[in-house]
């Protein structure tokens, strides 16, 4: 007879037995087929997404930061309290909720198969903190861009959306130029993790941090740039323009310090992806003419002596007149006067003098014939023109027929401020790694385009038409400067309309240690036509402030 | 012989129990730990975050337009002049 003892003792050993087969089974013989399962079920891979870039300012404030913000969640099986109740609750929370959403929750309400919604509305941590606590709401982290400065310099920082694949990539600016930069490198983590998620250690798993995104350092004065937006914004106003442009750079170094365009309209503004100061392509007009001047200067086609002996009457090409804005003649104009007087028919001589193989060349050393290479998305080439009859290079003489971007225009006018050495225009000036380690950015070597000389004239020539001219009385009077107004016809459909110009102003100060060169062009401005009026005394208002701020 | 087997395989079971308990309750302390340090440092970033987005506001020049109003404002008109 067998003891009791004893077949609980077997039946145990069995079961023992059958349990330890059982698992050899499992884990000996079918561990090429279970062991990849398991591991599935319980080693994870996780994506470590890196924080982007922050762009900064030239006194290393920040323009663009990141900001977690939240979104809501609503799941209508959880809830504890009707819905129209909990909307207030969330309207206490974030005043504005239920007005911002009314259709999209009514919606919800009134649709009792839809159990579930995802709103688009933002809330910062502290409101998300109190929604959680409400049962049936959930909340979903989201990273995005914040401005501290506002609305400051959105042309030259772009923006970010989510492309066609759904990341966040860089629109325009400097945050698509430099999108590789700022987005860093994604990481990724692999190892076991439990039942909620969370991980679990083991030597097996590994883990490869993000990187974060470089974070760009700008030559960008924010005071200047602020300064930039106000003003033009009252310019539009004032003079009834459709839009303008201002941009100003630092002479020896070519460094941008404000770049800025405004439309008359919130519905023309133009949107943070396109910046017209580096995309729009106009006819200079008689801001060119300085430009020129230096040229057969430079190319000694004509010396400081030059008399217009031949301005005492319109100059006639083909079928073709060439006369003043304002009809005027000038007899036997010195170059002081020509510039002075803005005087088209002595220009056109000069570029005679000056002839179309060396206008060509000159006008393709500055440049003026291909994209500066600023480090902004979205610049136009501009393009120049095969054929060159002789009214055609007498137009170009005053800026008429030939196309540039306004950063063409600066780039080729600061030749001039910065004793005819050439600079390219660039906005970042170094960049951090996510070690915080400074890398300067290669600048391009200045290129002599110019002779000291040469250009040391045009700017007595340019100091004596600002003190001799209209422009003088808006000039402050500690303020040594070299400009020169323009107002170029607008081309509309092939031939020039009068019912439309832009006026522009260029210039640099103090004309013989230039601190900064800007050009500010107005478009279509309806209470006077001319860039004497209109741009020159916005010139001047931001010249006086900009001097003391730089 | 029973009676040695039975003890050799409870004392087995019991040093296994013990040793699982100290083994397992050690990952799930360090396990706790790095989940609570990871929370930690996520919650750290958005203050930071959180902190850079106030201290830049207050000191945006958007901000000190909006809360100063310019007829507060004294030009400054003195100067003072060093010479001999």
């Amino acid at each position: 007879m067998i003891s009791r003892h004893k077949i609980v003792f077997i039946s145990f050993l069995i079961c023992f037995l059958i349990i330890v087969c059982r698992l050899f089974y499992w884990q000996v013989i079918k561990s090429s087929e279970y062991g990849p399962k398991a591991t599935n079920q319980t080693y994870k891979m996780n994506i470590n997404k890196p924080n982007r870039g922050q762009i900064y300012s030239s006194d290393e404030f920040p323009l663009v930061i990141n900001q977690t913000d939240y979104l809501l969640s609503i799941y209508k099986p959880n809830l504890k309290d009707n819905l129209e109740l909990i909307y207030q609750k969330i309207d206490q929370i974030h005043p504005g909720f239920i007005q911002q959403n009314q259709n999209i929750l009514d919606t919800f309400k009134n649709n009792d198969r839809q159990k579930w919604i995802d709103l688009t509305t933002f809330f910062n941590k502290a409101e998300a903190d109190q929604l959680i606590q409400i049962p049936g709401i959930s909340t979903n982290q989201l990273k995005s861009r914040y401005y501290p400065e506002n609305n400051i310099g959105k042309n030259i920082l772009g923006f970010i959306a989510k492309n066609s694949q759904g990341n966040y990539i860089g629109y325009g600016g400097l945050e698509n130029y430099y999108n590789k930069q700022l987005q860093g490198k994604t990481g990724f983590s692999w190892g076991p993790q439990d039942g909620t998620g969370k991980t679990i250690l083991s030597k097996k798993s590994w883990n490869l941090p993000a990187a974060d995104g470089n974070n760009l350092y700008t030559s960008i004065n924010r005071a200047v740039q602020y300064l930039v937006e106000k003003t033009i914004t009252e310019g539009i106003e004032k003079y009834q323009a459709d839009s303008a442009s201002v941009s100003i750079m630092e002479s020896s170094t070519g460094r941008l310090i404000a770049m800025a365009s405004v439309a008359a309209t919130s519905s023309a503004t133009p949107s943070a992806s396109k910046n017209p100061a580096i995309s729009d392509l106009f006819e200079p007009g008689s801001i060119f003419k300085p430009i020129i001047m230096t040229m057969a200067l430079d190319q000694k086609s004509i010396n400081t002596d030059f008399i217009c002996t031949e301005c005492s009457h319109p100059r006639m090409i083909g079928e073709y007149t060439i006369g003043n804005w304002d009809n005027s003649l000038h007899p036997e104009s010195t170059l002081k006067n020509i510039i002075k007087n803005s005087d088209n028919i002595g220009m056109s001589y000069i570029m005679t003098q000056l002839g179309l193989e060396n206008f060509l060349k000159y006008y393709k050393k500055l440049g003026l014939n291909q994209k500066t290479g600023i480090d902004l998305q979205g610049e136009s080439r501009p393009t120049l023109k095969t054929s060159w009859p002789e009214i055609d290079l007498a137009t170009a003489s005053f800026g008429q027929g030939i196309v540039v971007t306004q950063i063409n225009m600066l780039q080729a006018f600061n030749t001039i401020a910065n004793d005819g050495l050439l600079v390219k225009p660039t906005i970042v000036d170094y960049y951090t790694d996510y070690l915080n380690t400074a890398h300067p950015l290669k600048k391009k070597n200045s290129e002599r385009i110019f002779s000291k000389e040469s250009v040391s004239q045009m700017k007595e020539i340019l100091k004596y038409a600002v003190e001799n001219g209209v422009v003088n009385q808006f000039r402050p009077k500690n303020l040594e400067v070299c400009a020169k107004s323009g107002t170029a016809q607008v081309a509309v459909k092939g031939s020039y309309t009068d019912s439309a110009t832009i006026a522009s102003y260029i210039g640099f100060a103090p004309c013989n240690n230039p601190q900064f060169t800007m050009i500010v062009t107005i478009n279509n401005p309806k209470s006077s036509p001319w860039g004497s009026s209109t741009a020159a005394p916005i010139w001047y208002d931001l010249a006086s402030k900009i001097n003391r701020l730089l | 012989m029973p009676k040695f087997f039975i003890t050799i395989i409870i004392s087995c079971l019991i040093i296994q129990i013990l040793f699982s308990f100290f083994y397992s309750s050690q990952i799930l302390t360090q396990n706790n730990q790095l989940n609570q340090n990871q929370t930690e440092i996520n919650q750290l970033a958005i203050e930071v975050e959180n902190l850079q987005k106030k201290a830049s506001d207050l000191s945006s020049i958007n901000h000190l337009n909006l809360s100063t109003p310019s007829a507060s404002l004294v030009p400054i008109i003195k100067s003072l002049t060093i010479g001999p």
